[in-house]
């Protein structure tokens, strides 16, 4: 199902060094990756291993204590990263007074898209049901659904997404990985944090792989098995492996 | 070219301070404001015509009392001057509790990446809390 990203080596996104800290702890510690254009890269992590820490700062919603973000070799300011990327964040809901037709319209006129576009976003994500229904009434997976339309709707050429298959069922969650590739297919870029291996694992293009606010790998499946002498392991033998590595003296 | 630009980000402004007035039109807490409101009027309306008739008797034996009495002055006045206290000091707390509510849900993420610049973004929000507030207080005056 990966795509064969060794063809598309132009790099997009590029963060070099990026550190954060909380107070005494240590969140994210000189972490470094790039992103090539129409690939999927997942941040692959237990919980609070920096995950949503590292995508918030590549959004400029938080501001690295050190570190550069640079997009087409070029670095970009907080305030300028809205030209080039939107970040979903995880467990948020838009508006919720507001009608799912209401909040995507206002979406689709934000940003520019046409209706039938709009359309086309909503019926891939099978929202034709709830749009009279205000935000807050939807149930789980409806409310996700929706936040990936926002994201869908906006024309940015990179996305990134903060689990975005949490509160989906298998089949929900096949169908939105579909889309997902399709999206990327046709010229956008995913960044995506997922804490489950095996949809990582069957979605993603090349993983970061994460560990303490550490980086302890990042390339295709193929790549770390290389660089972990794991040949034919599974990315759950890969990352205990690598984290194994890494806490060991 | 620059002016495609600069009509774009009007529009999408523009979008935002409609969506932001019909928010907070939609906020419980504003209609909560409205309902604490309409009694307080009434009352206050009472208590003119009251205070007003009571100096009204005085005025008859007097007429150069009531030269200077006007209903303007005497009834007006006073009700929306209760009316406009009241709004000054609570809808601040109408406008705080709709911001509140954004950044408990997360929605203020997403709101704060709709356009390139965050000044316009808050500009839109201002304007439409300062708009709603102009509103209210002209409905009556």
């Amino acid at each position: 199902m990966t795509a064969s990203v060794e063809t598309l080596s132009f790099p997009l996104l590029e963060v070099e060094n990026l550190s954060k800290r909380f107070g005494d702890s240590a969140a994210l510690t000189s972490i470094s990756f790039s992103v090539r254009e129409k690939e999927i890269v997942g941040v692959i992590g237990p919980n609070g291993s920096g995950k949503t820490t590292l995508l918030e700062c590549i959004a400029g919603l938080l501001h690295p204590d050190s570190g550069t973000i640079a997009w087409q070799k070029r670095a970009v300011l907080r305030s300028q990263r809205k030209k080039y990327l939107f970040y979903l964040p995880d467990g948020i809901l838009p508006d919720g007074e507001q009608s799912v037709r209401t909040i995507l319209k206002f979406y689709g006129d934000v940003f520019a898209v046409k209706a039938a576009q709009v359309q086309e976003i909503l019926s891939q994500l099978s929202l034709e049901k709830v749009l009279a229904k205000p935000a807050f009434a939807l149930s789980k997976g409806y409310r996700k659904r929706l936040l990936l339309a926002t994201a869908l709707i906006c024309p940015r050429p990179l996305l990134i997404f903060d689990e975005p298959f949490d509160g989906l069922d298998l089949l929900q969650t096949l169908d939105v990985m579909n889309l997902l590739r399709s999206t990327a297919q046709r010229g956008r870029t995913l960044v995506v944090s997922i804490h489950q291996l095996r949809d990582a694992e069957r979605f993603c293009d090349r993983l970061l792989l994460l560990s303490n606010g550490c980086v302890l790998g990042f390339g295709s499946l193929r790549e770390l098995r290389e660089i972990s002498g794991f040949p034919g392991a599974s990315l759950e033998e890969l990352f205990l492996a690598l984290n194994s590595q890494q806490m060991s003296p | 070219m620059r002016s495609t630009h600069s009509r774009c980000h009007l529009r999408r402004g523009c979008t935002i301070f409609w969506y932001e007035v019909r928010k907070l039109v939609g906020n419980r807490a504003f209609w909560i404001l409205l309902l604490f409101l309409c009694p307080l009027l009434g009352y206050s309306f009472v208590q003119a015509i009251d205070l007003f008739s009571a100096a009204s008797h005085t005025a008859i034996e007097r007429p150069e009392l009531a030269s200077g009495m006007t209903t303007l002055d005497g009834v007006l006045v006073p009700t929306l001057g209760a009316f406009y206290l009241a709004t000054t000091l609570l809808f601040p707390f109408v406008a705080i509790r709709a911001l509140g509510h954004e950044k408990q849900t997360g929605a203020l993420k997403l709101g704060v990446q709709l356009l390139g610049s965050g000044f316009c973004r808050r500009l839109s929000r201002r304007t439409a809390s300062v708009s709603r507030f102009t509103l209210t207080n002209r409905r009556v005056t």
